[in-house]
Formats: C-alpha cells, sequence, structure tokens
C-alpha cells in the first residue's frame, strides 16, 4: 500500500488540521480537554498495541507517571522547562524501564501479565507517595513551559502547548501506525493464538511481546509528559494510582482496537463524559461512567471503532449489490 | 552426497519412562525417509528432540556440520531444519494467505524492518506462488478454523517451507485424512517437496504411503531404532513385522475379544511390580507389587488413605510413577500415554463416579467409545444392559437426576464399556444403600462368571470375599498381606 492510499493516514492528517483549525474557535476549557485527550489516548493507544496480541495491562500508570515525573523532576530540580527536551527525556525514560522490565514481564500471560504490571505500578506509587524529595502526595509543581527560545506566557502559553501536543501526537499516531503494518507489529494473532507454531517459523513469541511492550511503555511515557505539561502538576494520586490504570483500560475498551485513530476518539468521548457526569452530576458520576462502560460492552463489544467497520461493511455491501445490478 | 542431519547417542527420558535410547541416524541430502513405530515409541520425541523443542538428555545433533544441541527451535529453524505438526499448528482467526504471508514477513525480514511493511506487492505473488504449488489457492481467504482438515495439513506443511528448509520434519502428514483423500494430498505434496529441493523426513502410521513414498525406514520401538533399512527391506525385517506391524493384528483381536466381551488370553493382565508412586512430595506407594491373573478376580482391601485409588489413578495414567514397572499383557502403560490406554481395553470406575452431567446416562456409558472408536458398541452395550437391566430403565434420564446408587451403576457401566481386558472398580459398594450393594455383588458375580479380570478396591471384604480369587491387603501404601 503506498502512503497516498492509506485511509488511516489521511484521516490522521485531516484530524491534526481539524484539531490545528479548532485551536482559534474553543474556549480553554475544552482546549484543555483536548489536549487531555491526545495524552490518555497515547497511553490507550500503548494498551492496544499489546491488546492486538491478546495481551492487557492494569498498570499502565506507571509508564504515564514515569513520563510524567521526569517531566516534573527536570522543573523541579534541573530547572529545565524546554518541552522538546523533556518530552523526549520522558519517553526514553518510560521506554527503558519497559525495556527492563520486560525481561521478566515476557514471559507472562493473561491475568498473570495484567496483575504484575498493576504490582509495578503500585510500586512507584509507594515509593513517589512516601519521599518527601519526589514530592510526596502533595507532588511536584511545574515551572512555566518554554519552547526552545520561545517563551510564552498566561493563555497564549495554554495555546502554544495545544498546537505543540497535536503535532507531535500526529506524528506519535503515524509511526505507530507503519509499526502496526510492519511483520513486526502484525505478529499479533501469531503471539495470540500460536507461540509454538511462531518459533517454528523462526521468532520468539517473548521477544516480539518483549518489543511490543516497549512501544506501548514509550507511548505511555509520552502520554504521561504531554499530561504533566497540560496540567503544570505531577502528584501520585492522579497519575499513578491504580484507578488511573483503569482509566486507561476503560478508554481502550470504548475504543476498540480496529485502528489507531480510536483511542484518540475515545479518549476524548471519556473525558467529555466524565467532565460533564462530575460537573451535572456530582453524587452519581462513578454510576453513570460504570453504565457507560457496561453499555459498550454489552452492545459494541469491539468499541467505538466497529461502528466505523460496520458503516463500511454496508458501504461494501452496497457497492458489491450495485455492481451486481449492473452485471445483471 | 553429503549428511545433511547426524544424530549420535541420543537419549531422553521422562521420569521412569526411556523415550529416546542410543539413537542414531545419519541423513543424506535427498531423501526421503519414513519413521515408523506404534504409539508411544518415541517418534515424535525425536522430532522434538532434533529441532530443539525439548532438551536431550544426551547425545550430539549435527546438522550441516554444525552442532546444534541445546539451540532454541527459532535459531534452529533459521539455519534451515523445519517441522510440521501432527496436529496442525496453523493460526486459526486468520486466512490461508495470512498465515503464509506472516511465515514470509518473518522468514525475509526476521522481524527487524520497524517501519516497513509486512504487506507488498512482490512478497503478495510469492505467496499466492506457495499457495499455487500447494494447490490451496482456492482456499486462499478462508480462515484457518474453517479449512478442511486436508487442506489444515498442507497449509501446515506450507508454512514450514517457507524457509526453504535443507531438512523437513514431517509428523504425520496424513493422520485425520480420510482414506480416499490421502494419495491425493500426499502428491500434491511430495511433489511440491521435490520441486523446492527438500530432503524430507516424515512420521507414519499408514504403511501404504510409506511403501510408495519412502526410500528408506526407521523404526522404532520403546525409544530405540530397531530398524534403519531401505524400505522393502524394513517391511520384511523380523522386529518390524513384530512389533510395529503386529500391531494390526492385535488391534483386531482386541475388536473381536471386544465384542465377546472376554479379555484375550495371556497369563497376567495386569503386572506390576515395585510401584513408586508420590502426589506432590508425599510419597503414596511404597514397591507395590501386584498381579491380576487374566481371567481373576482380585481385591484390593486397606483402609481409607491406604493408597488404593491412588493405585488405580496410577495404573490409568492420571498420576505419573516415579518408579516400577506397570504391563498390561505385553503393553507398557508406563510408556503408554494416559489417553491411550483406555484404548487398550482397561475400564476404570473412579470413586466419585464422574459423570457427565450434562448427558443421559447411556450417553455417559457411550463416551468412552466416542474416544477409543470401539467396534460392536450395541452388541456391548446389550451385553451391559443384560448384566444390569435396571440401567436399562433409566438409560434416558439426565444423569443429575440420578441417584448416588443409580450414577454409580452408570459409572460402572461405563467402565465395562471399555474394559474389554481389565475392570479396574475402585469402592464399587462404596456410599450406595444396602440393597444396591447386594445388587453389585450379584454383577460382580456374573461378570466373574463371564471370565472378566477385575481388580475391586474396597474398605473390607465382608460383601466380596466369596467372590475373589486373590486379595491384597494394602497399608500405608505397600501390599502388606497376599493370598
Amino acid at each position: 500500500m503506498t502512503w497516498r492510499q492509506d485511509k488511516t493516514l489521511w484521516g490522521l492528517t485531516i484530524g491534526l488540521a481539524a484539531l490545528l483549525l479548532l485551536n482559534f474557535v474553543v474556549p480553554d476549557w475544552f482546549r484543555s480537554i483536548l489536549t487531555l485527550s491526545l495524552a490518555r489516548g497515547s497511553v490507550a493507544l500503548g494498551l492496544l498495541v499489546l491488546w492486538r496480541c491478546g495481551l492487557i495491562s492494569f498498570g499502565h500508570a506507571l509508564y504515564f507517571g514515569v513520563g510524567a515525573y521526569t517531566v516534573g523532576l527536570m522543573s523541579r530540580y534541573l530547572g529545565i522547562t524546554d518541552a522538546f527536551l523533556t518530552i523526549a527525556c520522558g519517553v526514553v525514560t518510560a521506554g527503558l524501564l519497559a525495556y527492563g522490565l520486560g525481561f521478566l514481564l515476557r514471559q507472562y500471560r493473561g491475568i498473570f501479565f495484567a496483575l504484575l504490571n498493576m504490582a509495578f505500578s503500585m510500586i512507584l506509587y509507594g515509593v513517589l507517595a512516601k519521599l518527601e524529595e519526589l514530592g510526596s502526595t502533595d507532588g511536584i509543581s511545574l515551572e512555566t513551559t518554554t519552547y526552545l527560545w520561545y517563551a510564552p506566557l498566561g493563555a497564549e502559553n495554554k495555546t502554544a502547548l495545544f498546537v505543540f501536543a497535536v503535532i507531535l501526537t500526529w506524528g506519535v499516531a503515524v509511526l505507530v501506525h507503519l509499526y502496526l503494518r510492519s511483520t513486526l507489529g502484525n505478529m499479533t494473532t501469531a503471539v495470540r493464538e500460536n507461540e509454538i507454531r511462531l518459533g517454528y517459523l523462526g521468532y520468539s513469541g517473548e521477544r516480539a511481546v518483549h518489543a511490543k511492550f516497549v512501544v506501548s511503555g514509550l507511548l505511555g511515557g509520552f502520554g504521561g509528559a504531554i499530561a504533566a505539561l497540560t496540567i503544570g502538576h505531577v502528584d501520585p494520586d492522579s497519575m499513578v494510582y491504580w484507578p488511573v490504570s483503569g482509566d486507561f483500560v476503560f478508554i481502550a475498551i470504548l475504543s476498540g482496537t480496529g485502528n489507531v485513530t480510536a483511542p484518540f476518539i475515545g479518549a476524548l468521548i471519556y473525558e467529555l463524559i466524565r467532565t460533564y457526569a462530575f460537573d451535572k452530576f456530582p453524587e452519581i458520576w462513578q454510576l453513570i461512567m460504570g453504565g457507560t462502560l457496561l453499555a459498550i460492552i454489552m452492545f459494541l463489544p469491539n468499541g467505538l471503532w466497529s461502528l466505523v467497520d460496520r458503516w463500511r461493511g454496508r458501504k461494501a455491501a452496497v457497492a458489491t449489490l450495485r455492481t451486481g445490478k449492473e452485471e445483471a | 552426497m553429503s549428511a545433511v542431519l547426524e544424530v549420535h547417542d541420543l537419549e531422553k527420558s521422562f521420569g521412569a519412562v526411556v523415550a529416546a535410547h542410543d539413537i542414531n541416524v545419519v541423513v543424506e541430502e535427498g531423501e526421503t525417509i519414513g519413521v515408523i513405530g506404534a504409539n508411544g515409541a518415541g517418534k515424535t520425541t525425536f522430532v522434538n528432540l532434533v529441532t530443539g523443542h525439548l532438551p536431550p538428555g544426551g547425545g550430539t545433533v549435527e546438522f550441516m556440520g554444525r552442532d546444534i544441541l541445546g539451540l532454541s527451535v527459532r535459531a534452529i529453524a533459521r539455519m534451515g531444519l523445519c517441522r510440521s505438526f501432527q496436529v496442525p499448528q496453523v493460526f486459526l482467526s486468520e486466512t490461508a494467505f495470512d498465515n503464509l504471508m506472516m511465515a514470509y514477513g518473518v522468514a525475509e525480514e526476521d522481524g527487524a524492518g520497524l517501519l516497513t511493511p509486512l504487506v507488498e506487492e512482490e512478497r503478495a505473488t510469492r505467496v499466492e506462488a506457495h499457495l499455487a504449488r500447494y494447490q490451496i489457492s482456492e482456499y486462499r481467504d478462508v480462515i484457518g478454523s474453517a479449512l478442511p482438515q486436508g487442506i489444515r495439513k498442507l497449509l501446515d506443511i506450507a508454512m514450514a517451507t517457507v524457509r526453504k528448509p535443507k531438512l523437513l520434519m514431517l509428523d504425520e502428514p496424513t493422520s485425520g485424512i480420510s482414506a480416499e483423500e490421502k494419495f491425493a494430498i500426499m502428491d500434491i505434496l511430495m511433489q511440491a517437496l521435490r520441486e523446492e529441493r527438500t530432503t524430507v523426513l516424515f512420521i507414519e502410521h499408514d504403511m501404504e504411503i510409506v511403501e510408495r513414498y519412502v526410500d528408506r525406514v526407521l523404526a522404532f520401538y520403546q525409544g530405540e531404532i530397531i530398524c534403519d533399512a531401505p524400505t522393502a527391506q524394513a517391511m520384511r525385517d523380523q522386529g518390524v513385522r513384530e512389533y510395529v506391524l503386529g500391531r494390526r493384528h492385535e488391534a483386531g483381536a482386541e475388536a473381536r475379544a471386544a465384542a465377546s466381551g472376554r479379555s484375550s488370553s495371556g497369563e497376567e493382565t495386569l503386572a506390576v511390580s515395585d510401584l513408586d508412586v508420590s502426589i506432590g512430595a508425599t510419597q503414596i506407594l511404597r514397591g507395590v507389587d501386584l498381579n491380576v491373573p487374566s481371567g481373576s478376580m482380585c481385591g484390593l482391601i486397606g483402609r481409607n488413605g491406604a493408597g488404593k485409588t491412588t493405585f488405580m489413578r496410577a495404573v490409568m495414567g492420571a498420576l505419573s510413577i516415579q518408579r516400577g514397572a506397570v504391563r498390561l499383557g505385553d503393553v507398557d502403560l508406563a510408556a503408554t500415554p494416559a489417553h491411550r490406554r483406555a484404548h487398550l481395553g482397561i475400564g476404570f470406575m473412579p470413586e466419585d463416579r464422574r459423570l457427565v452431567p450434562e448427558l443421559t446416562a447411556e450417553e455417559n456409558i457411550l463416551l468412552p467409545v466416542w474416544a477409543t472408536g470401539a467396534e460392536n458398541t450395541r452388541a456391548r452395550l446389550q451385553w451391559i444392559y443384560g448384566l444390569m437391566p435396571e440401567v436399562e430403565e433409566f438409560r434416558h434420564r439426565g444423569a443429575t437426576s440420578l441417584s448416588g446408587g443409580q450414577q454409580k451403576f452408570v459409572a460402572f457401566a461405563r467402565a465395562l464399556m471399555c474394559g474389554t481386558r481389565l475392570l479396574l472398580l475402585d469402592e464399587p459398594g462404596e456410599g450406595i444403600a444396602p440393597i444396591f450393594a447386594q445388587r453389585m455383588v450379584e454383577i460382580l458375580d456374573d461378570l466373574k462368571k463371564e471370565g472378566a479380570s477385575v481388580l475391586v478396591a474396597e474398605s473390607n471384604d465382608v460383601h466380596i470375599a466369596r467372590l475373589l480369587d486373590r486379595t491384597f491387603v494394602i497399608e500405608r501404601g505397600s501390599i502388606v498381606d497376599d493370598a
């Protein structure tokens, strides 16, 4: 498939353009919801990479948290506020951590894999909450973000961050999309269904899982770094605690695994539902979230993206019907 | 010609079972070799050892002049030693095309190109050509789980040949394929492999296939190679006739015995010597010696926890044995996988009945036949109903609606269904009403008159003492009295 024929690449690019235009019309609060959606969507994209080969992690807040805290600590101890440098460091740190833990985790599948991830994330939570040097439960507040030599203030900074995050996320999504088309990226059913056969074809299932795990760790770190810059503050309870990992799984279920754009759409819908539920029905907002999850599992078990597949399927069916008529 | 594979002094054992002993094989380039032998003779183990799936206990394996002992499956596959599987291992939820595409992707890139696409036009052309060579193009877009067995088998082999292996090992390429299809499929296969100039070694039970396609035969028996010769010569070999081809004859005799309900003649039906069995770290059986002579009814008497159930489960293969010998007639049970043991004509009635709740009484009784595929099912079932008319009355009731005693009878009948040579009854009289217990004794009496070989475990022998030819008293895992 050439670049021009790839609908997903077109979709991502149109999304990029649309978001950049939206920047001029949306209010500040909505812009921050959009930026957070990109951050959480990136983590959910990391889960998608694992999910396609039958693995789920209940602890991806670990990489999200490592990405966020790398940005926070660089700001506090080194005085580095440059977005390019801090995000790059956040991504690399999370990736290195995933690479290291991957040697252990790649030996596990199913619920063991899921819960081991959660265990590691709770270790980080414990360390962050206890150590005064790392901000304890209060967390760390970030200095104002700079972009190379450009150092905007106030509302201008928010706008700058949004544009910056949109462009970076576009790049990340394109890379992940290309990765998923590659041989290693396609090694999903192979890992899920038959690692013995994969071994006899000449590739190790464990190595494939390890590679996917590192990719998903990098994405987790990226999401965390963006979230830290957006919120301007990092703390263990809203970034590393286990319900945060649950949120990512929620988004992944809501989105479905059909396409790299799905997690971003899912994350936006998730943010909107949560914001409104929390605002309008503060007593029962958790009930609304739970109800939404239940409804998705019952009526759209393959997530929101299955709607797109269904629509395409109908279009294809109509097309065959037409050509059939013409032939007749 | 040069040697592709050289194996010397290969050894492997699983606990007490020797799966490979003193295996020496040299495979020359361009040969087609057939591996034959009864079930459990060590054929698949040989393939598993050579391809790196199992670590050998000793010996050397050289492939293309390089020592490959201890290398991983994938490293060996990359060197050009590939295999297919007895049960086809394809990716069931992907199409035939995608299955092969993945095989090509792995073979051509080693998964290194992170951002170069798997599916590209040139590779797709190669995949199409490969499908055509194996004549499965029409199944291109059918997912693995929907493929007919023979096609799935061909796809499995096609995937194994993507790397253009120097040596290909096929595990029973025609098993599960109907007799009408087998030659057609083998013709396709052998032609494709000849085009690819592959040296082939395949495991096969079907002697027609072996005689037609194979240059040289390796015959396995109990983990050893008993014959390595050109096909025609091997077929005349005394050992091969006795230990490999003879099996067919014996199976026929078993089927005839099944129809009459009598055991085949032989001195000892069950012969156990020096048996040790542990569950976890606890040793349960210690040096048990026990023989059930053919046509006799023996008792295994001991209180709860003495090791009666453990003994029976060990004989059936539900527990692995640490030491000792277990033989049924001339078959080494220790070397026979658990699921093959019922085929040999052993019926086991577990103490706790273990019926399938969703099935009726009769379906439960017929269950072992579905697995063993025994012949003359109807006649055997009628014979059982003759022994136990009460079971015939409730044969259509669901298992859960039966009383405990009735379930016991169903479990008994189920054991009789496949227990043509030996019956192992674990506490048939336990936990049932006296009237049922009395009936159980009458049925055992009838069985004894029929000449069945039976071993009954009970905690005391008051009811059945008069029936028993021989009594083994078991205490704390050892036989203390034998009378």
